[in-house]
């Protein structure tokens, strides 16, 4: 691929990544604890990984996580840690489960999954596990059904993209 | 374009066992862990450090100070539930949280590192968890 057109492509989908995560914060949540989120900023995530490859995936990754905390304020504070540990088990499983030859939707609910695990450890570690233990069956079942959801939702896109790029 | 070729798997019989086995993991973790029952105090540490013990019968705000003594919460006690009502973080979630008073239940507040507990006379949960 000409490096115009990588740099082109991978700008992109880390600006789709940042205003999903933006769009993600202002929309009020409508799940029983306020602190899920559906993960809309994933998608471009998983586009990446398809599109490009593994190593991209991780610069838009740690990249949104980056951008969004110079935009709005936490650079290097406790909320940022927790964030970039969240998005390296994210990449982590993602290329855990490209290992094991795992469908687009397991993928992301691989990915989901892993985001919230390193969430969960860096919270456990620093607040105390009884906290983190406590969240752990909304984690589990969350990850399972935004992680399918974001994956369909990213498969059909993929098919799209796939056919005019 | 020099895409790697997209190889469209279908979900199959392996990945839907992982599913489920995360389901069924969720669901025992989840009667394990959430022994919900009538609380009575609520707890509230900040940085993993126990700030105070409040009864929940009677009402009081709390202001919540971190360790360099300035306000960063405010927590108001009414009709035997806890909530958050002022905070200084920045998307608000503790507020969102609401009201809760059944012990096991949290507010988390991850900016600030506050977190209340709603525990029994017994301090049970200390006793199962940490």
């Amino acid at each position: 691929m000409k490096r115009q057109r990588y740099i082109v492509i991978i700008g992109v989908l880390l600006a789709l990544s940042l205003i999903f995560a933006y769009i993600e914060m202002i929309l009020p949540s409508f799940l029983p604890n306020p602190a899920f989120k559906i993960g809309l900023s994933q998608i471009p995530i998983l586009l990446t990984f398809y599109l490009l490859d593994l190593k991209s995936a991780t610069a838009v990754s740690t990249g949104k996580v980056l951008m969004m905390s110079l935009l709005f304020g936490y650079f290097l504070t406790y909320i940022f840690f927790v964030n970039i540990a969240g998005a390296v088990f994210s990449i982590i499983f993602i290329g855990f489960s490209q290992y094991l030859k795992f469908s687009i939707p397991m993928t992301s609910l691989m990915s989901s999954l892993g985001h919230n695990l390193g969430q969960f450890l860096i919270i456990g570690y620093t607040l105390g596990w009884n906290i983190a233990l406590f969240y752990l069956p909304f984690i589990l079942v969350f990850s399972v059904l935004f992680g399918l959801i974001i994956g369909f939702i990213s498969k059909s896109l993929l098919l799209k993209i796939e056919k005019r790029l | 374009m020099n895409i790697p070729k997209i190889t469209f798997i279908k979900i199959n019989k392996r990945e839907i066992i992982i599913i489920i086995a995360l389901l069924i993991l969720a669901f025992a973790s989840y009667f394990i862990i959430n022994n919900k029952g009538p609380g009575a105090k609520a707890q509230i540490e900040v940085a993993q450090n126990l700030y105070g013990t409040y009864d929940l019968s009677k009402d009081q705000d709390i202001i919540i100070k971190d360790s360099k003594g300035q306000i960063i919460m405010t927590a108001k006690i009414s009709n035997g539930t806890i909530r958050v009502i002022t905070s200084t973080c920045r998307d608000k979630i503790c507020i969102k949280e609401g009201a809760i008073d059944l012990s096991g239940q949290t507010i988390v507040c991850l900016p600030n590192k506050v977190v209340i507990t709603v525990i029994n006379d017994n301090n049970q949960i200390d006793g199962v968890l940490k």
